[in-house]
């Protein structure tokens, strides 16, 4: 976390960070579906291992464990709570509690859950604080992602903390005319309007200066593009994906004959 | 600005192509403009900071599809879809990877709100009302699934309880986790719609994208009409 | 650079598409009576007729909707490809139209620089690098080559140091040098700057005037368009005035300032422009024959040509027999000679007040000064606003203020110093919506930390910098009514207020229009009188004056005048310290979040001037003026340096 207190990429010199973005991905969503399909308790807790080892290799384990617990903290809750007390599975009462029964099966059935949404959350977090969000979108512009996309893609990274800061001013502003967050729910859909219209007027204000700004930069150009940066991809990489590649469709077939 | 002038002045390759292109793709076409690629960061910024202003408030809802919508009404379907498509992502990114998996659904909503935005139907309050139901139902044609088999039925909000309720009162987790987004989408989807059009409806005619639908526009005359009597 | 271009205007006429785009732009000029119709049917430009040569330094001034940015807009080819309109005569840049290419095209020939620093960026770079090198990408630069083009262009601007860190992180300042830097590196000839310091700070803008003048020194064609005519004048070799959409002046800067100056003789309110203060001095000393040659556009040029010598015994003549003092004159000073200004406190002038504030609770007891403006409250009651060893620390760990003592119940109070340096959140903590992490803040006697800032509210209207963080309602007149309507006045008082706002705000006859289809400058004025109308006992103002033309400061000057006299206490948070001088009892110098200097403005003028400065607080033209000329260290404004020139 940085001081916006939004989840970004943490530099640093790891052999996580050194992966090609591209790698990285189809290693990381190969890890989740596999996840997804692993019927025992060995399978899950090797990938959620295998998970928060790369995460500690890539140096941001710590950071990427604390996020991932916040994140997945009410998901317990919810799971725990609705699946031990609701879903009988197994018939196996684990404790009475007046009228509610806490069944065995059923929070077996959320911890499962749970273990696969962990790796899924520690995998993403890992992507994200190891992976530069250009190095990403200059590889897939590589693999063929339309470059217009990409810079939506960047620039919605950028302009998120830059529209909180400014709603925070538009918060200050508007409270500072007179207007009461406390008030009762209707005012306060109507105070959601005061505050929301200038955040878009804002950006739109913006967005006009910026579209001649890019404009003027050759955005619409239609002449080959360069890129500053070169994402390399050795064979040994390659090969890693594909052994991904290989991996989740071998687990798919063997679960759907199983 | 006139932003079909932009486009010609600045890419005559596009008037070309469109000239032989089919209906559906100069539409397409039609929409990404420069200026709607720099509006659509705007649409997935203002989904997620929705929420800042949601917490300041203390409102009981998500508002978590504003953007999506706003880019709807104030582009068209398929910049809406791509609005959609990086909301999820881009809140994955930044706060909670929890939201990637329901990225179809904002996909959805922006293809189908900008469809209806495109066909009137952010005039009047009650049309609104039918986006924001149309909405919702996708949510929950769409969403439950994604609940059930990814989350296992839960959504870490306080909206467990609602399927904590109905699993309480003997339905199974399906019905369960359709039955409390029946109860909290609608709500929450209209309020969504309702808010996007009266913010839609503030942006001053100067900054409004020529690609915009008409939002509330029967209110508008009444309004140009009383100001008409006074000067 | 690709072009060595010459640019011609031949009977340029550019209207706006009617309706939505009648106003010349959306963030340096406005209309200034948008909404009627007679104005809106007028063209932006008016058979221009200009013709610049490569490697001259363009200035381009005038007031606000005088066309400024639709002469701009020509070059870059935003006007006719981005903004619709009408568009006669011709405009060309190397002999080559500049219609017939696109607005990507005209890139490579023209870097146009926007006012505002972070809206032009790409907002998709994550390092200072790869902002710059978005266009070479763009363009197919072959990659080998945009690493270092893109550093040089770094290395120009001065900001190479800067390539690896994100841009969120820079001042406006090394922003618009990075924009500088991000348009360079398509190699045109030409850079268009459009109003490029409005939103800057003192240091910043020196530094973009500085890198201004030295790419024009590296051969570059600059257009740069400002009100700065202090920094303007002496760095351009040619300027041109715009009024109402005709080319007004087009001449060395010189020749035109000095025309307009005698011009404005007959009608000295005429402030279409600001004439640096330099050239009235400099003609009244010529007037009375103590400065020889071409009128000062420098307060260095000033003292080259002022004959001081003379112009002391003239004064120690004057002092000696005693005939110095003339009651009209606008100061109170009575003698030409450096005054210690303990021993003006108390005195009254007609419209520089003196110390009616000072740090413990105003004496107030001359009820026949008529200038000094009532308190709203007896001596017994607390102070409006009462800060008491306030300290404040962001929860990232930086401290912002440090133990601030402050007592302000009447009169202006200007609070002066760097951007970083406590300003604004000194301008929070007035009305609760920070509350210090230690010590207290007392608004009528109310802790802050136990109100919430709905209520505060109702004691001190706060109103910020930028109008479009708070401007929603879709006209002028229901915005002003949203502040009062909150506080739950009832209707009549509602209106009342909203017609006294509209009134003192000169902007009567644009109660009805679209806030957004004003300019810039309008719509500050929309915001501040927005606070107005809320009829709090404290406004605070934050950079009133920013992006205002000369007669929009002269609006501010006279609503900051007024709430005075109303006995209203108005804290302004500022960086023109001109404008502080002139309107505000006393002056608040923050430096790294503590006060270092606290007393009127004379006083702090006259202490230590060089610890004032390197607070960022620049010493307006006319005292510096009067120093060099030895008036005196105390003198406020040129008018008031003229009266001590005067008697004679």
């Amino acid at each position: 976390m940085n001081g916006t207190g939004f989840f970004t990429y943490q530099p640093a010199d790891s052999p996580i960070h050194a992966l090609s973005p591209v790698t990285k991905l189809v290693c990381g969503a190969a890890l989740v579906l596999v996840t997804f399909a692993l019927p025992g308790w060995g399978g899950l807790l090797v990938t959620l291992g295998l998970a928060v080892l790369s995460a500690f290799v890539g140096g941001v384990g710590r950071s990427v464990v604390r996020t991932a617990a916040t994140v997945l903290a009410p998901l317990a809750v919810g799971l725990v709570v609705l699946h031990g007390l609701f879903t009988p599975a197994g018939r196996v009462p684990l404790a009475t509690l007046g009228p509610l029964t806490v069944w065995q099966g059923g929070l077996v059935l959320g911890l499962r859950t749970l273990v696969i949404l962990a790796t899924f959350v520690v995998v993403a977090l890992t992507f994200v604080a190891t992976t530069h969000p250009k190095r990403l979108t200059t590889a897939l512009i590589e693999r063929g992602v339309p470059e217009n996309v990409s810079y939506v893609f960047l620039a919605s990274l950028q302009l998120v903390p830059d529209l909180q800061a400014r709603a925070r001013r538009i918060l200050d502003a508007q409270q500072s005319r007179g207007l009461d967050v406390s008030g009762g729910l209707t005012d306060r859909f109507r105070a959601f309007v005061a505050l929301a219209s200038p955040l878009l007027i804002g950006a739109l204000v913006s967005a006009q200066t910026r579209s001649l700004a890019l404009e003027a930069r050759g955005f619409s150009g239609q002449g080959p593009r360069t890129h500053l940066y070169q994402v390399s991809e050795p064979p040994a990489e390659r090969l890693l994906q594909a052994f991904a590649v290989v991996g989740v469709l071998v687990t798919a077939g063997w679960r759907v004959l199983a | 600005m006139n932003f079909n002038d932009f486009e010609h002045g600045v890419d005559p390759y596009m008037s070309e192509t469109t000239a032989e292109g089919g209906s559906v793709l100069d539409g397409i076409r039609g929409e990404f403009t420069t200026q709607t690629w720099v509006l659509i960061p705007i649409g997935v910024a203002i989904s997620v900071v929705a929420a800042f202003f949601v917490n300041a408030l203390r409102l009981p809802i998500y508002l978590d599809a504003l953007g999506t919508l706003l880019i709807a009404v104030l582009v068209g379907p398929w910049a809406a879809a791509l609005t959609g498509l990086f909301v999820n992502l881009v809140e994955g990114v930044l706060v909670n990877p929890t939201f990637i998996p329901y990225t179809p659904l904002q996909v959805a909503f922006g293809l189908a709100a900008g469809y209806m935005a495109n066909r009137g139907w952010f005039r009047t309050y009650g049309r609104i009302v039918g986006v924001g139901l149309v909405v919702a139902f996708l949510s929950i044609a769409l969403g439950a699934p994604i609940t059930v088999t990814v989350f296992g039925g839960v959504t870490g909000t306080g909206s467990d309880a609602v399927t904590g309720f109905f699993l309480a009162t003997g339905s199974e987790l399906w019905g369960a986790v359709i039955g409390q987004t029946i109860v909290v989408e609608p709500v929450d989807k209209v309020i969504t719609a309702v808010l996007a059009a009266l913010i839609a409806k503030r942006v001053p005619e100067r900054y409004r994208p020529s690609t915009a639908a008409p939002v509330l526009d029967k209110a508008g005359r009444l309004s140009e009409r009383f100001r008409s009597l006074r000067g | 650079m690709t072009t060595s271009a010459d640019i011609r205007f031949e009977g340029v006429t550019f209207r706006y598409k009617s309706g939505v785009d009648s106003n010349d732009s959306d963030d340096s000029d406005s209309s200034s009576s948008a909404g009627s119709e007679a104005d809106s049917a007028r063209p932006a430009l008016i058979d221009v007729d200009c013709q610049v040569e490569a490697g001259t330094f363009v200035g381009i001034t005038g007031p606000s909707d005088a066309g400024k940015s639709t002469f701009c807009r020509c070059l870059s080819g935003f006007v006719p490809h981005f903004f619709d309109g009408d568009l006669d005569g011709s405009v060309s840049i190397a002999g080559t139209d500049v219609p017939e290419s696109s607005i990507g095209e005209l890139g490579e020939t023209v870097g146009y620089v926007f006012e505002d620093p972070f809206d032009q960026l790409t907002g998709a770079a994550t390092t200072v690098l790869e902002e710059v090198a978005f266009g070479l990408e763009r363009i197919g630069t072959p990659r080998e080559d945009i690493e270092p083009r893109a550093r040089e262009c770094l290395d120009r601007v001065g900001i190479e140091a800067l390539a690896d860190r994100d841009p969120g992180t820079l001042s406006g300042g090394q922003l618009q040098r990075l924009a500088i830097a991000s348009v360079l590196a398509l190699d045109p000839g030409i850079l268009v700057l459009d109003e490029p310091t409005s939103q800057l700070d003192p240091a910043g803008t020196e530094a973009v005037f500085d890198l201004a003048e030295s790419m024009h020194e590296a051969g570059y064609t600059i257009c740069l368009v400002s009100q700065d005519l202090h920094r303007l004048a002496p760095r351009a070799d040619r300027l041109l005035v715009l009024g109402d959409g005709r080319l007004r002046y087009d001449d060395d800067p010189r020749t035109v300032l000095t025309a307009i100056e005698e011009a404005s003789e007959a009608n000295e309110s005429n402030g279409s422009v600001t004439i640096p203060g330099t050239l009235r001095i400099g003609r009244a000393l010529r007037e009375r024959g103590l400065f020889d040659g071409d009128l000062p556009l420098t307060v260095a040029e000033l003292e080259v040509g002022t004959d001081i010598e003379a112009l002391r015994s003239t004064n120690a003549r004057r002092a000696s027999s005693g005939e110095a003092t003339t009651p009209a004159a606008s100061a109170p000073s009575n003698s030409a000679a450096a005054v210690p200004p303990e021993s003006e406190s108390g005195t009254s002038g007609s419209n520089t007040p003196e110390s009616a504030v000072s740090e413990a609770n105003p004496p107030n007891s001359d009820p026949s000064d008529s200038a000094s403006p009532p308190a709203s409250a007896s001596s017994d009651d607390p102070p409006l606003i009462d800060v008491e060893n306030a300290s404040h620390t962001y929860a990232s760990g930086t401290d912002a203020l440090a133990d601030v003592s402050l007592s302000m119940d009447g009169g202006c109070v200007a609070i002066l110093g760097h951007n970083g340096a406590g300003k604004t959140t000194l301008a929070k903590q007035l009305n609760g919506l920070l509350t210090p992490t230690s010590g207290t803040v007392r608004i009528a006697g109310r802790d802050t930390s136990e109100a919430p800032v709905a209520r505060l509210a109702r004691e001190v209207g706060l109103c910020f910098q930028n109008p479009d963080d708070q401007l929603f309602r879709p006209t002028v007149e229901s915005e002003l009514r949203f502040g009062p309507e909150r506080l739950g006045y009832d209707e009549a008082r509602v209106d009342e207020l909203v017609e006294e706002a509209l009134a003192v705000s000169g902007l009567d006859a644009v109660r009805d229009t679209d806030t957004y289809d004003l300019g810039r400058a309008q719509r500050g004025r929309v915001a501040i009188a927005s606070v107005l109308a809320m009829d709090t006992p404290a406004v605070v103002l934050d950079e009133p004056t920013g992006g205002q033309d000369s007669s929009g400061v002269s609006i501010v000057g006279d609503i900051v005048d007024d709430c005075r006299s109303a006995g209203r206490l108005v804290v302004l948070v500022t960086h023109d310290v001109g404008f502080a001088a002139e309107h505000a009892d006393r002056l608040v110098v923050l430096a790294d979040g503590a006060v270092i200097a606290d007393g009127p403005p004379r006083a702090v003028f006259d202490s230590d001037r060089a610890a004032i400065e390197r607070a960022g607080v620049t010493i307006p033209v006319a005292t510096r003026a009067a120093s060099v000329l030895g008036l005196g260290e105390d003198v406020l404004s040129v008018g008031e340096l003229l009266s001590r020139l005067d008697t004679s």
